[in-house]
């Protein structure tokens, strides 16, 4: 199943099957839930269907109890095919958030088709593939979409391609900012902070853990951009400087020697540096670029004119320099940081990050910042899978490969695109975060699970939406379009109340439909869901009376009260 | 005069090495990134009196010059300004990927230190029996005349014979100042 957000499109899996349902909810058209039906073989069309749902989930094929009430009706019918005989399955289709107008689907008859749906029309055919096309995706950029044959593999846009969209897609990447996509070959040496300072929690799990984590991230992307960057590792706390790692391409080495680290003593940043800097003078391979990733994490005892010092010796000696600032906030420590950045800076090589503590794993932040992406399209591949991956709650070997050397254009497509999702999916979890707060206790814990069960729970999701918009149908639905930023924070905070209340009433995540009754019947959750949607007004009547109707109404009426506080900001 | 004319005899065999320069290792540690070694080395560029290597953070360059094949050196022209132009030249032959904070590990093949004369174009002869077989140049500048944060060299032209082939009919003759 297909998530109701935009999932970075590799990970969807999406073998080609026969009458697989799913729906995909339009966050323009929240009312349309569009129901794509794979036709069978014997259907005639090639046909996308746009249904509104009565009075329930759009689920048209399941044994829901709640479906056997619904009637779905259809609301286009976008037919391009004139003859019987031929049909093809379509296998993925998306809506054009800019242009609200255009749909896009991709079937296995090997072509993509741009659909408007007003004029009831085809606005083009990509006739770009030679075998099936499972999926495809608008980008963030209006003219940009990428389509992808087969798993595991990206579609190389031919010149056959519909002239417009082709000519888009070529001036949104300009040449210019992608001729310098060849991987930088480079030594890197990590500079970890194991003090004292990294025993706090308030990055998740433990300040030491997620910069451990953020590391192996970070040897990953090196070396996968180049397989001939070394990477070396060195702790700057605990007795002294020591170096665990000197810079070289074997992952598993570098990997085992961050195992049984311990944290305790203090950080020296200047010898830190300054070690690192001797351990890249004396690297193997004297073409590599030299480049040093310090994690500054807990308060800076130098002064500002000798970190100035070092800078400088860096720089004499073309060291690029990545600062990763987190943890401890000190007056004066952005201000140190920044003076060292001038002036090892050369050209913008030299980068510094501001990690500040939340929800989000300091890797995640991490992945679009040019400490990965390094300063061209060197770390693309990785970057942009590693994102995709942390999006999807797990871990996944796939890689955009050979992007960069092949296809530069849509290797910056990609990784853009990628990473404007994230910037928004992090956007909506933190806002989601700090609405649910005051909510739960539990919250906490099932926000940072939010994530990972995402994909469950999206069945969820998307029935309860469809039930609470189908119940508001009689009250209010004005504002019900604008501001799709707003709405997706709400599928977020809703997700967030769906796992809260199963996991208080103790139901698995897994079996969808049978949970589906029992928490919709739960009036504390559908009042919680009511109110939070724009454009409800918890204290109209048809609301009251919708939830009156539900058992356990003094509950309810405590629950909204509760409600209502923090969700007044809104 | 013997050794004069002997000096001068030697001279006239040499060719600018320019064209034995391997670009693609050419390598300039802490020069400006808007002023770069091609505005010192290449044909061109360093005639031009606008265009200079400039040093960045402090007042030293370190430049790495590998050539294409084995070459003798025999002097080097080293033209700059009078206040910001090179004082102390150390020249290191065959020594690879030096840096900055190993130069003073290796004794230097040769010395030298500029005056007026050189900073106008007097090439700089050096010591041809150290420069008998380079396979690359390293050339230390370690300050300049007035001990100003920043050097400019306008021109660096090398000057000595191949060891394979000396072309005879290739050889150009060098004005002796």
């Amino acid at each position: 199943m297909e998530s109701t957000q935009f999932t970075p499109w590799p990970y969807l899996p999406r073998p080609p099957c026969e009458s697989q349902p799913s729906t995909h909810r339009s966050r323009r058209f929240p009312r349309l839930i569009q129901t794509r039906f794979l036709s069978k073989p014997t259907q005639p069309f090639l046909s996308t269907t746009l249904t509104r749902p009565q009075s329930s989930c759009s689920n048209p094929i399941g044994n829901s109890p709640l479906l056997r009430e619904s009637s779905i009706e259809p609301f286009y019918v976008l037919n391009n095919i004139k003859t019987n005989e031929f049909c093809a399955s379509l296998t993925s289709f998306d809506w054009n958030d800019v242009e609200p107008k255009r749909i896009e689907t991709s079937s296995i008859g090997t072509t993509c088709t741009i659909w408007d749906i007003e004029k009831s029309i085809v606005e083009t055919q990509l006739i770009a593939h030679v075998k099936e096309v499972y999926d495809i995706a608008w980008g963030e950029k209006r003219v940009v979409f990428v389509h992808f044959r087969r798993w595991g593999q990206i579609s190389k846009s031919r010149k056959s391609i519909g002239v417009l969209n082709f000519l888009l897609f070529q001036a949104f990447c300009s040449p210019s900012s992608v001729a310098s996509a060849a991987m930088v070959l480079e030594a890197t040496m990590i500079c970890i902070d194991n003090s004292e300072w990294m025993r706090n929690g308030d990055y998740s799990p433990s300040r030491f853990q997620a910069q451990a984590d953020a590391v192996s991230l970070i040897c990953g992307a090196k070396t996968q951009s180049n397989p001939e960057n070394t990477v070396g590792i060195l702790t700057m706390a605990g007795k002294g400087v020591r170096v665990l790692a000197t810079p070289t391409s074997d992952l598993g080495k570098i990997l085992s020697c961050m195992h049984g680290l311990e944290m305790g003593g203090e950080t020296n940043l200047a010898a830190g540096i300054l070690i690192a800097q001797l351990a890249l003078k004396h690297r193997q391979n004297k073409n590599q670029q030299q480049r040093i990733i310090v994690f500054a994490g807990s308060p800076i005892k130098h002064e500002r004119k000798a970190l100035e010092i070092i800078g400088k010796k860096l720089k004499k000696n073309s060291v690029a320099l990545d600062i990763v600032n987190f943890g401890e906030e000190e007056d004066g420590k952005p201000e140190k940081l920044e003076a060292l950045l001038g002036s090892v800076n050369n050209n913008d090589t030299s980068h510094m990050v501001h990690v500040p503590p939340g929800q989000n794993a300091l890797s995640d932040v991490l992945i679009s910042t040019p400490v990965f992406t390094g300063d061209g399209e060197g770390g693309s591949g990785f970057a942009a899978a590693a994102a995709a991956a942390a999006a999807a709650g797990g871990v996944s070997d796939f890689d955009f490969g050979v992007d960069p050397n092949i296809d530069p254009e849509l290797a910056l497509a990609l990784r853009v695109s990628m990473e404007e999702e994230r910037a928004r999916q992090e956007a909506a979890a933190k806002k989601a975060a700090e609405e649910a707060q005051p909510q739960s206790d539990s919250q906490n814990a099932t926000s940072t699970a939010t994530e990972k069960v995402s994909d469950q729970m999206d069945e969820d999701d998307l029935l309860k939406q469809a039930v609470a918009l189908s119940m508001n149908i009689p009250g209010s639905d004005s504002s019900a379009g604008d501001a799709q930023m707003s709405e997706a924070t709400n599928d977020d905070q809703e997700l967030a109340l769906a796992l809260q209340m199963s996991m208080q009433d103790g139901s698995k995540d897994s079996s969808a439909p049978s949970d589906v009754s029992k928490v919709l019947g739960d009036q504390s959750f559908m009042s919680s869901i009511l109110s939070s949607l724009p454009g409800v007004d918890p204290n109209d009547p048809n609301v009251k009376d919708l939830l009156a109707s539900l058992p356990g109404q003094s509950e309810s009426q405590e629950k909204k009260d509760e409600d209502e506080q923090p969700k007044d900001d809104k | 005069m013997s050794a004069a004319e002997s000096a001068t005899a030697i001279q006239r065999n040499q060719v600018d090495l320019l064209d034995f320069i391997d670009w693609s290792g050419v390598e300039c540690l802490n020069q400006s990134s808007s002023h770069s070694l091609s505005n010192a080395l290449k044909q061109g560029y360093r005639e031009d009196e606008g265009l200079n290597l400039e040093s960045d953070a402090d007042e030293q360059l370190l430049i790495y010059i590998p050539f294409t094949q084995v070459i003798k050196l025999h002097s080097v022209v080293l033209i700059g300004s009078e206040e910001e132009g090179p004082k102390t030249v150390k020249l290191f032959a065959n020594r690879e990927h030096m840096g900055f904070s190993n130069v003073s590990d290796f004794p230097p093949s040769d010395t030298a230190v500029l005056s007026s004369d050189n900073l106008k174009g007097k090439p700089v002869v050096l010591k041809y029996v150290k420069f008998q077989n380079v396979r690359s140049l390293t050339i230390f500048i370690e300050d300049n005349q007035s001990g100003s944060e920043i050097t400019k060299v306008q021109k660096i032209a090398l000057y000595g014979s191949t060891v394979e082939t000396t072309d005879m009919k290739g050889l150009k003759k060098i004005e002796d100042h």
